[in-house]
């Protein structure tokens, strides 16, 4: 079912680790919104509240770094396969149409 | 050999006095047990009033009702509504992207990325509805 809805849309092209890639970006994005707002912040509950939702932000991003690294989509100890694997998704996206 | 004995013994010798202390020291708190009731009593009861005294004073402490009366600064206001609008975008995005997940881990991480976002964006719409910009706050 959601092979047809993809070719329907266009986008066979998004797989797992394109998703997994986002969502990284996403909590990382947010972390990094999240702490700047905090230095900002004066009244107390908007304080409060950055630090509990910069909290979770930082726990799911742990959760989607771990499960990346597990899949093999994602090398922190390895930075030339990482280089490689990049390349080699840029040479996909380059043959693309 | 006869060390060796006798540095057991000595041992054993040291584990009885060890048990009689403690014997001592038990007697003596029974005997002491008056006193020590009254000290507990009192600890507990400078503890309850410390505690009372800190919710009192919290509201000084802590700028309490700052944000019922004057609401949250303009600056906070902007940062509120980046946040919010990036928090939508993500929360709808994860919930596209896990209709096109195929892996059941991913799929499972996704919802509860979008799940804990919706209740994210719900508190600081609240606190952004408190904003100096609206004009029913003026």
């Amino acid at each position: 079912m959601t092979n047809i809805i993809q070719n329907i849309a266009g986008m066979n092209k998004m797989t797992d680790e394109i998703i997994a890639y986002d969502s990284l970006i996403g909590t990382k994005a947010g972390v990094k919104a999240y702490s700047l707002a905090l230095t900002e912040a004066y009244s107390q509950e908007v304080r409060d509240t950055y630090s509990r939702h910069l909290d979770a932000a930082i726990k799911a991003h742990e959760k989607i770094v771990n499960y990346m690294v597990e899949k093999n989509y994602y090398f922190p100890r390895d930075p030339e396969q990482q280089i490689n694997y990049d390349l080699k998704g840029v040479d996909t996206l380059l043959e693309m149409e | 050999m006869w060390s060796k004995i006798l540095s057991y013994t000595s041992n054993y010798i040291s584990v009885i006095y060890f048990i009689s202390d403690y014997c001592m020291w038990l007697l003596l708190l029974t005997k002491s047990q008056r006193r020590l009731n009254l000290i507990n009593r009192l600890f507990y009861f400078v503890r309850i009033i410390s505690k009372i005294f800190q919710i009192l004073s919290k509201d000084k402490i802590k700028g309490g009702d700052r944000l019922s009366e004057l609401g949250i600064t303009p600056r906070e206001s902007l940062d509120l509504h980046e946040i919010i609008v990036f928090k939508t975008l993500c929360a709808t995005k994860a919930t596209t992207m896990n209709l096109l997940a195929k892996d059941k881990e991913l799929k499972e991480l996704l919802q509860a990325d979008a799940n804990a976002a919706k209740e994210h964006i719900k508190e600081l719409r609240d606190l952004l509805k408190t904003s100096p910009f609206l004009k029913e706050n003026n």
